[in-house]
């Protein structure tokens, strides 16, 4: 028998974590995407985050890392899983050769530094260099496929 | 062997870079600072922020309970059935404005708002926004002008629903914060994909200093006992972040006491991103050696 997959794009700034098996597509540059999955209960979540760090202005939205991971695990545990099962994949984060911010470099600084503290295990990445990605994340299986953008 | 002389130097050089490095400290230092700040008072804003919508929703709810009431009578004269109908509808228009913002701003901070691009006759949206508020240009006496070199039916393609949130708010403060009388003016183009949209009013304007923290959520600049305008402080954050879904950009020119302009600038947005991701057949171009 084959699952039936609920499609999702995800944009930049939102997030997606459901029991309900999901396909979920983000394309990323200096972003980066974390996604997590439960190894017991079969199910993923995914969020999509442009800065590291909400610095108060605006809304506290997950546009930002620390906002992004907090209310993904959050929403995790909502659906039943507990932190230890917890494992996760990060993606994205390209330099940009045109800012000395840096952003992408420490967008993954911060996911790798955050998931540690979390004690959250990253099992796989792919993260930095100077080509954007696009990412399939099927949320039971926790697989991702991803492919390098040219442009 | 080292002079006293190369030594006095080393050590005016060590002497210098712990300076430059204690300077970098302290600027790292005033930084966060700073940034603590704003968390610590977006925090209290916030608790601040649940106190006060009791009263937003509150009043509002009781008045049109109050209203209806009063209306809800055999013999009621049918003047003040139209009278008493007319604000019941602007107290309940003000509680579903206020609600939508609520709801949008909940959405945006969840991370689960949709985008769903489509084409949009920018010139009708407008007017249907501007209609919308016709009741309180009406009580204010204020005159509002369309200017714009759209054909009726032209379209854009962007998110219809998420433009109306960013146009209605913008055009809602121009309101709150005009003067009985005056006039507000809405001009609109697209040049090169772009959609310009602003709304000029000639009200109590915005100074410099200022022009920064009307974007920080739960935020009104004359806040406290003395605050003499409706709303929760969320309009100007919301419409920010709904901004940054679209890829567009909002501006503000204003001069104290003489009015202030909002312009927003939208990118055409491409119809179903979803769609074109799912059937491009990309997902066959994925190589098995790119699988985490």
């Amino acid at each position: 028998m084959t699952t039936e997959h609920q499609k999702h794009y995800l944009y930049p700034g939102a997030l997606i974590a459901s029991t309900v098996p999901h396909r979920v597509t983000t394309v990323l540059g200096t972003c980066v995407a974390v996604c997590l999955w439960d190894e017991a209960l079969k199910i993923g979540g995914i969020n999509h985050y442009l800065l590291p760090l909400w610095n108060g202005e605006g809304l506290a939205s997950p546009r930002y890392g620390n906002i992004a991971i907090d209310k993904l695990v959050e929403r995790m545990l909502e659906n039943g899983s507990m932190i230890q099962n917890l494992k996760a994949k990060i993606f994205g984060g390209k330099s940009d050769s045109d800012s000395i911010y840096n952003i992408g470099q420490r967008n993954i600084g911060f996911a790798e530094e955050y998931l540690a503290e979390l004690k959250i295990p990253i099992v796989g990445k792919s993260v930095g260099g100077d080509k954007g990605r696009k990412i399939l994340y099927t949320t039971d299986s926790g697989e991702v496929l991803m492919k390098y953008l040219n442009v | 062997m080292l002079t006293d002389d190369k030594l006095i130097d080393e050590l005016k050089k060590r002497f210098l870079e712990n300076k430059r490095l204690l300077d970098e400290q302290t600027k790292l230092t005033d930084k966060l600072r700073f940034v603590n700040k704003k968390l610590e008072e977006s925090e209290s804003l916030k608790s601040h922020f649940l106190s006060n919508i009791k009263n937003e929703i509150n009043n509002p709810l009781a008045s049109i309970l109050g209203l209806a009431t009063s209306i809800h009578r055999p013999g009621v004269e049918s003047e003040k059935v139209m009278h008493t109908s007319s604000l019941i509808y602007a107290e309940a228009f003000s509680l579903d404005f206020q609600l939508k913002n609520i709801f949008v701003a909940a959405e945006i901070e969840a991370g689960e708002f949709m985008l769903e691009h489509m084409k949009v006759e920018i010139k009708t949206l407008i007017e249907g926004v501007a209609s919308s508020f016709d009741h309180i240009l009406k009580k204010k006496n204020i005159k509002l002008k369309i200017t714009s070199a759209l054909g009726d039916t032209e379209t854009f393609t962007t998110d219809s629903e998420k433009l109306q949130i960013v146009l209605s708010n913008i055009l809602n403060n121009a309101i709150e914060y005009s003067n009985d009388d005056s006039e507000i003016e809405i001009k609109c183009g697209i040049d090169n994909n772009i959609l310009s949209v602003s709304v000029t009013d000639q009200g109590v304007g915005i100074p410099l200093e200022k022009q920064r923290e009307i974007y920080d959520r739960f935020k009104q600049l004359d806040a406290g006992t003395t605050k003499s305008h409706h709303g929760h402080g969320l309009g100007l954050s919301i419409t920010t972040a709904v901004m940054q879904l679209l890829v567009g950009n909002l501006s503000l020119e204003s001069i104290e006491g003489e009015g202030s302009t909002f312009t927003v600038i939208i990118p055409q947005g491409d119809v179903n991103d979803d769609d074109d991701f799912s059937s491009d057949g990309n997902e066959l171009l994925f190589n098995a050696d790119e699988t985490f």
